[in-house]
């Protein structure tokens, strides 16, 4: 149960316009530890 | 908490924040708060759904707004302006390394944020959490309950006013579905509505075949939906839904990979009357009589299927017509496409009808709904002055598909069987009285169509009567 968001969420690829190729986000827990902020908006 | 991200990301975590506007608002985010970390765009909320936060009014109104937003403008933060989805509810989620959860925040109203404490404490704790169920709204019931009344109008129930309002009364674990195993077929998936149900459904693990007329279009529509749900099991059939011949190839090639869920969502607005490959006019062919094939075609496959599911995307302006069969191709009348599609989509509710009791013994469910009023590229470029008159106020495609994916994919879209749906609820199909059948009009339907079995070149004229009319499928 624990692992299912991770797993849900995991291979959604979204973009970084700083860095332009999108991105899986499994790969911001697959080193160490991390803070996933959900913005209401960017405003 | 600006200084606590950068003091987390020095002590080893990984920052991303994820917003749901452009990458313009992205960039200017990071200007203004001279944020170092990853930051994410997510304006088609496919990660939000999947993390399942709240969307609706209570993103802008709720019970505690004044004290939430007091507390937080006293911790710092501040409001200067909307840049993205303001009905869209934000979260916070820590992992520890391989993706183990110790935090789950799901914002239940504007201003409320976690808060740093917890996220230190979740951090120092090594112990994963449970996800916790979505939160539900405290105005559901309410919503629920005054749906009939305020749903009286168009205005302020098709448009996203509506879809917000009616959000409150969702479950989001109706969503909380897992589709690996099953093939979902969505006509007209390159853009608008069929696009964004194409995305839900394959982001819920689903095997999508993205059926586009437009071969360019759509390989340019499956490697979007590829890329932003990560999933590889997507892929493109060609065919045209106004040409039999093309419908009779693309069953056939459907039919060998069997198929559980067969959205019927292709549609045109021409401002001129048109014909397809076979003289049908246009808005028939590509409404009534190419999915109605397609249904008849893929019967085996879909009984086949342990839980199989048609569903007929319709819309609101069926509401405002009969069902008219006196001249439906209309070669008799001056051309009006609004009206012409106005008919072809009180068909498609009739026929989904029709469907549901001549599927009654297989098990196979059938499924009409309409959309509401979305902002979608067909409907500007159909309805160039309403798309200008209501853009403001019109649903987003992804608004638009919610209940098509919610029937395809939850509990409730197993459940029964024939009926019309908005926004998640069965609702009736007739406003007024001048829009009822006359005697003998869903006998004519079902004959037009050539029943359940129709014969490609002879259809709309065999002797076949209605399952509605005499109790039994038709041959």
């Amino acid at each position: 149960m624990t692992q299912r968001l991770a797993d849900r969420i995991g291979a959604i690829e979204l973009q970084d316009p700083a860095r332009g190729t999108p991105q899986a986000l499994a790969a911001l827990w697959s080193e160490g530890p991390a803070l996933v902020l959900f913005l209401r908006h960017f405003g | 908490m600006r200084d606590d991200l950068a003091r987390w990301q020095e002590g080893g975590v990984t920052v991303a924040l994820i917003g749901n506007g452009t990458p313009e608002f992205a960039t200017r985010f990071r200007e203004d708060f001279d944020f170092r970390g990853r930051l994410l765009v997510d304006p088609d909320l496919v990660a939000y759904r999947a993390a399942r936060l709240r969307r609706g009014s209570e993103a802008i109104v709720s019970r505690g707004m004044f004290r939430d937003v007091a507390r937080a403008l006293r911790a710092g933060a501040r409001q200067e302006g909307i840049q993205g989805d303001p009905w869209q509810l934000g979260g916070a989620f820590v992992f520890r390394e391989g993706g183990a959860l110790l935090l789950s925040h799901r914002n239940v109203s504007a201003g409320d944020h976690v808060s740093a404490a917890s996220i230190d404490a979740a951090l120092e704790q090594d112990e994963p959490v449970e996800e916790g169920p979505a939160p539900v709204s405290r105005f559901a019931s309410v919503s629920t309950a005054l749906r009939p009344i305020l749903d009286a109008s168009p205005v302020g129930s098709f448009d996203r006013l509506g879809f917000a309002r009616h959000s409150l009364g969702f479950d989001a674990d109706d969503l909380d579905v897992d589709l690996r195993e099953r093939h979902v077929v969505v006509t007209g998936a390159n853009s608008g509505i069929g696009l964004a149900t194409s995305l839900a459904l394959a982001d819920l693990g689903a095997r999508v075949t993205a059926v586009c007329r437009d071969e360019e279009r759509g390989r340019q529509a499956v490697e979007l939906i590829r890329s932003r749900t990560g999933s590889r099991r997507v892929a493109l059939l060609r065919a045209d839904l106004s040409d039999l011949s093309d419908v009779e190839r693309a069953s056939g090639e459907l039919a060998k990979e069997g198929v559980d869920v067969l959205v019927h969502n292709a549609g045109v607005l021409p401002s001129e009357r048109g014909e397809s490959a076979e003289g049908l006019e246009l808005t028939f062919a590509t409404h009534i009589a190419g999915p109605h094939l397609m249904t008849a075609r893929l019967r085996p496959a879909l009984e086949a299927s342990a839980d199989a599911r048609v569903i007929w995307v319709s819309s609101g302006g069926m509401l405002t017509t009969r069902l008219r069969l006196d001249d439906p191709q209309w070669r008799a009348r001056p051309y009006d496409g609004v009206r012409a599609y106005a008919e072809t989509k009180r068909a498609q509710v009739v026929l989904s009808e029709l469907w549901a009791t001549e599927f009654r013994d297989t098990g196979i469910k059938v499924h009409a709904m309409h959309p509401g009023w979305a902002d979608t590229p067909a409907v500007a470029s159909s309805l160039p002055r309403f798309h200008q008159l209501t853009r403001a106020i019109l649903r987003t495609p992804a608004e638009g598909a919610d209940t098509v994916v919610w029937l395809a994919a939850s509990e409730r879209g197993a459940s029964e069987s024939g009926r019309f749906y908005f926004d998640r609820s069965a609702v009736r199909t007739h406003w007024l009285p001048s829009t009822l059948e006359r005697d003998g009009d869903r006998d004519r339907l079902w004959r037009l169509c050539g029943g359940a079995t129709p014969n490609r070149s002879e259809a709309y004229g065999l002797g076949a009567r209605s399952p509605s009319s005499q109790g039994k499928p038709a041959d």
